[in-house]
């Protein structure tokens, strides 16, 4: 990852000082958004995992110690799925500005305490305006509108008025705040770029957010549990909807399952609406960077970063939590005819993803839209195998929540289709480093093989 | 589809063995259950039930020993086995995203019903267990019992020779208990084979032809009440008190 940073920490050294704040300042509200977002689609999901819940309920365990670890899990998973890029980059700019911009890692620390103390706040909120049977929904909503409109916001003003005005025009046309205010305000950039003080005050701010937000709200999110248990046995409105003869055969009947399964599942379409709203600003700067950009640059990358996450989560959805997989091994089919099927399941709505823009872009590109097709499968492929091959453990009360795929497992994906993103990318500008974009990824799987004869699934 | 003569039994165990870890879970179990029969195989827990029964299901491989459904060998034609059987745990696991009428016709699908017969019976299943106004209800927000009854639902949409049942009662209440108590007897009627794990004796009592009593993998005890009756010598006495005895003579030293 450090390899792959490397020529975005380039680019931030060479900005001048008003730039490299301004980017300091746009980078610190995108990961605390990002952070945001993530501690809010946590903290919903908690709330309907019945299962999680129900044994720490029972339990002599005081409700805010129970909602103390449930804050720190997700703290610390926020703070490792932005950590895969950031620290890297800490790293890079450390090695070339010097050891005090290591403060990026304390700084992002801060940022997630603070994350998750106002998801869990945000998803209380919900809950109390909106009831068990909307929170799910608008948690998802208001995740991915927070994402985006500061991604998107901030993008906005970084295309009105070009890359180096940007952030001047961001900070300098606003009216002047009080010298405190503003001291205040600018600590966490401050923090990040290693002023002692500055990172003190927002560590500080961050810890008693989180514990003040434990405190208080912890008994609150608790009663929202037990309340959305309560509701689910009374859901039982019928819904008016004809009836319709059955449909034969064996692989029908299990494709249709598993794609009405996909289609119904309620944080499929929000991790991958998220995943585009993230990485379509970027590929935007990426491609007006260019000295002669090419829509192929701007479609292709995200593309394979979409379809690769996509390819893994369906993989370890329809494969790897099978909600009965008892009952499936008592039916009269194969077991490789039920992974065929479950593959043909997948691979249509990644195909149906791939074929519209790879179809556009045969039009003018057909070289590239070929190249695009080509990586898209290899990473698919790629993120589906290291699913497949590092199964959860097999517990049946982490299969029926079908949403805890390993943390391991997700940074490995990321890298992946990183890797492949860049290789495609390289290939389509006719860059060598393709090449070894292409290279680590194949050896990142080959690395990641089965050691031992047996595989899940 | 193999044409299965009334004299094969339904369900044949020779000298069926199973180990985990050392620890001897099944041994040398033998069994043979009639077609349209309704056998009751009971034990005190961790006696080898479920396992015996998870095995005839194909979902264990036995240590050694055979098991033949119909005539036909579970490990050497487990396809051909597994289509005229049906496996109904405790806690059944139900796609909760999916309605009633959409998890039949899945199941259906799979046993290859053809569509027009699987949703007669859908409707004639959903109907008699009362789900029918709850086809298009999302399992989801459906309680204990009523994940029971849609699960027993898709066990019998293909109608299956043979029926295995581990604890169908556990959990049920006595409304939903009797309906599908009612389903088995009708089943059993019909010639299917039937054979139930249970803790529940009064179950065993009332439903089943004939009684086996597993004590520690082994098979000490069966026959009809009456003949379990007699070789206790409690003429009178209710399941639970002849249950009782042979079990404590069977972990006499």
């Amino acid at each position: 990852m450090h390899g792959l940073t490397g020529p975005t920490a380039n680019l931030f050294v060479r900005l001048d000082g008003p730039a490299q704040a301004g980017a300091l300042a746009t980078a610190t509200l995108f990961i605390f958004s990002w952070q945001l977002s993530q501690a809010i689609n946590h903290f919903t999901r908690l709330l309907y995992a019945r299962d999680d819940l129900d044994l720490l309920l029972a339990s002599p365990v005081s409700p805010r110690a129970v909602v103390a670890a449930q804050a720190i899990v997700a703290s610390v998973e926020i703070i490792l799925v932005v950590g895969v890029f950031l620290f890297p980059m800490a790293d890079m700019i450390a090695y070339k500005m010097g050891a005090h911009w290591l403060g990026i890692y304390p700084a992002s620390i801060a940022s997630a305490l603070l994350a998750s103390a106002c998801g869990l706040s945000i998803t209380v909120g919900l809950f109390n305006v909106l009831g068990p049977r909307h929170t799910r929904k608008a948690g998802q909503f208001t995740a991915t509108f927070i994402a985006s409109a500061m991604i998107l916001g901030g993008q906005f003003a970084y295309l009105a008025t070009g890359p180096t005005r940007a952030t001047r025009a961001l900070f300098h046309k606003l009216p002047p705040a009080p010298a405190f205010a503003d001291w205040l305000l600018m600590a966490p950039v401050r923090g990040v770029a290693g002023d002692p003080v500055s990172l003190l005050i927002w560590l500080s701010l961050g810890a008693i957010a989180f514990a003040l937000a434990v405190l208080r709200l912890g008994p609150g999110f608790l009663e929202s549990a037990i309340r959305v248990k309560g509701a689910g046995d009374r859901q039982l409105t019928a819904r008016d909807k004809p009836d319709r003869p059955f449909r034969p055969g064996a692989g029908a009947a299990l494709r249709r399952k598993e794609l009405k399964l996909l289609a119904r599942d309620p944080w499929l379409f929000s991790r991958a609406l998220l995943q585009l709203l993230y990485l379509a600003p970027v590929s935007i700067v990426i491609w007006i960077s260019q000295d002669d950009p090419s829509l192929s640059l701007l479609v292709a990358p995200v593309l394979i970063m979409v379809l690769s996450h996509l390819a893994g989560i369906l993989a370890w959805l329809t494969i790897l939590s099978e909600d009965a997989v008892d009952f499936m091994a008592t039916a009269p089919v194969t077991a490789g005819d039920i992974l065929r099927s479950k593959l043909q399941a997948i691979a249509m709505p990644l195909g149906l993803i791939l074929l519209i823009p790879a179809l556009g872009l045969a039009w003018t590109e057909p070289r590239d839209a070929a190249l695009l097709v080509i990586f898209a499968i290899f990473a698919c492929v790629s993120t589906g195998l290291i699913n497949i091959w590092h199964p959860a453990p097999p517990r049946r009360e982490s299969a029926t929540t079908r949403h805890n795929p390993p943390k391991i497992v997700a940074l490995k994906e990321n890298m992946l289709a990183a890797c492949w993103a860049v290789a495609c990318a390289g290939a389509i500008a006719e860059e060598k480093y393709w090449y070894f974009a292409a290279s680590a990824a194949l050896i990142f799987v080959w690395l990641n093989r089965p050691r031992r004869a047996g595989l899940a699934g | 589809m193999l044409i299965h003569s009334s004299s094969t039994p339904a369900l044949s165990v020779r000298g069926l063995c199973k180990s985990f870890d050392g620890k001897q879970a099944v041994e040398a179990l033998d069994l043979t259950i009639r077609p349209g029969e309704f056998y009751a195989l009971l034990g005190p827990n961790g006696a080898g039930k479920t396992t015996t029964i998870r095995m005839a299901a194909g979902l264990l491989p036995p240590d050694s020993g055979s098991i033949e459904i119909y005539g036909v060998d579970v490990r050497r034609d487990p396809i051909e086995a597994r289509r005229i059987t049906a496996w109904l745990p405790d806690e059944p696991a139900l796609y909760d995203k999916l309605d009633p009428l959409e998890y039949l016709e899945f199941v259906a699908g799979l046993w290859g019903v053809e569509p027009g017969v699987a949703l007669s019976r859908a409707r004639d299943l959903l109907g008699v267990l009362e789900l029918w106004p709850h086809r298009h209800t999302r399992c989801e927000g459906f309680s204990r019992g009523m994940k029971q009854k849609v699960a027993l639902a898709g066990a019998l949409i293909h109608d299956p020779m043979l029926l295995l049942l581990d604890e169908p009662l556990t959990g049920l209440d006595a409304a939903i208990a009797r309906q599908v108590k009612d389903l088995l007897i009708a089943r059993a009627k019909t010639g299917r084979a039937i054979i139930l794990t249970t803790h529940i004796l009064e179950v065993a009592e009332r439903l089943a032809d004939r009684i086996g009593i597993i004590c520690d993998g082994r098979l000490c005890a069966e026959g009809t009440l009456a003949e379990l009756r007699a070789r206790t010598g409690r003429a009178d006495d209710s399941l639970e008190d002849v249950f009782l005895d042979l079990t404590s003579r069977a972990a006499a030293p």
